[in-house]
């Protein structure tokens, strides 16, 4: 199978909108721990600023995920765009501290084969 | 298999022979608000960018979406998709709320097969049951982690 330089750009702009979707939504998580229980987002202004980061990423994303649908087929798009579940699980490893047991990385491995065997239905 | 000590709120059960952490009740239904306000925003995206040519660039499809009367309860719709989101986040962690979204999938699957008599074939079905494996593991682990979120 040939593969045509659009459907790599595609493909570099679905790891650049994973990229941009966990970035998004680390600035989220930070800001609302910050704002204390509930949706406190915008109590203090560095949860302020947290929002409109990740507003920001996710605006950005939504355009990065218009292109790469242009140059890609959904069949293919869908399934490499669940490699955000393992960037936003790194993340939260590496800059929230979160603690992933094997059993997490289990449920992510299988959402990511389930979502893969969804696109190639 | 969790390595999380349950909080006061957060008991831990038996299910299928496996310790599960028992996540508080109140961010399933936060899960579950997200998982709707997503299907609804796709949805009304999807009726305001209607009509737009396919070589249209960003802006105009942007342009066109904005003039629909929809575009109104779209805005709201992501205005509240951000709220709930952050108050998700406020009580439970990135890693385990986030995955959880992926519900999505067998719940748009099983509303077009009962709304619409679509088709499930096989791999797809296949797909799914592994979707909802993954979420049923994810599940049973502590919804917090962390001192930061209140779950």
């Amino acid at each position: 199978m040939m593969i045509e330089p659009t459907h790599l750009l595609g493909l570099a702009m679905v790891v650049a909108a994973a990229v941009l979707e966990t970035a998004a939504q680390v600035a989220l998580k930070i800001g609302a721990r910050l704002g204390g229980e509930g949706p406190n987002l915008l109590r203090t202004p560095t949860g302020r600023w947290c929002a409109v980061i990740g507003v920001f990423f996710f605006v950005v994303e939504g355009v990065v995920w218009t292109i790469a649908l242009r140059w890609l087929d959904l069949s293919i798009a869908q399934p490499a765009g669940s490699l955000t579940f393992v960037c936003v699980a790194l993340a939260s490893r590496v800059f929230l501290k979160e603690r992933i047991s094997a059993r997490r990385w289990a449920g992510i491995a299988l959402i990511l084969v389930g979502v893969a065997a969804i696109g190639a239905s | 298999m969790t390595d999380h000590v349950p909080g006061e709120n957060e008991h831990p059960v038996m299910v299928m022979g496996v310790v599960a952490a028992k996540v508080p009740w109140i961010v399933w239904i936060g899960v579950g608000t997200a998982i709707v306000l997503d299907v609804a925003v796709q949805m009304a995206w999807k009726q305001c960018v209607a009509g737009v040519p396919d070589s249209a660039g960003f802006a105009a499809t942007l342009t066109h979406a904005a003039t629909k009367p929809l575009s109104v309860a779209l805005a709201i719709l992501m205005a509240t998709q951000i709220f709930n989101w952050s108050w998700l986040l406020s009580r439970a962690d990135l890693s385990f709320v986030q995955p959880l979204t992926a519900l999505s999938y067998p719940i748009t699957a099983g509303l077009a097969w009962a709304a619409f008599d679509e088709q499930i074939g096989a791999l797809r079905a296949g797909g799914l049951v592994l979707v909802l494996a993954g979420v049923w593991l994810i599940g049973g682990t502590a919804a917090s982690t962390t001192r930061g979120a209140h779950a």
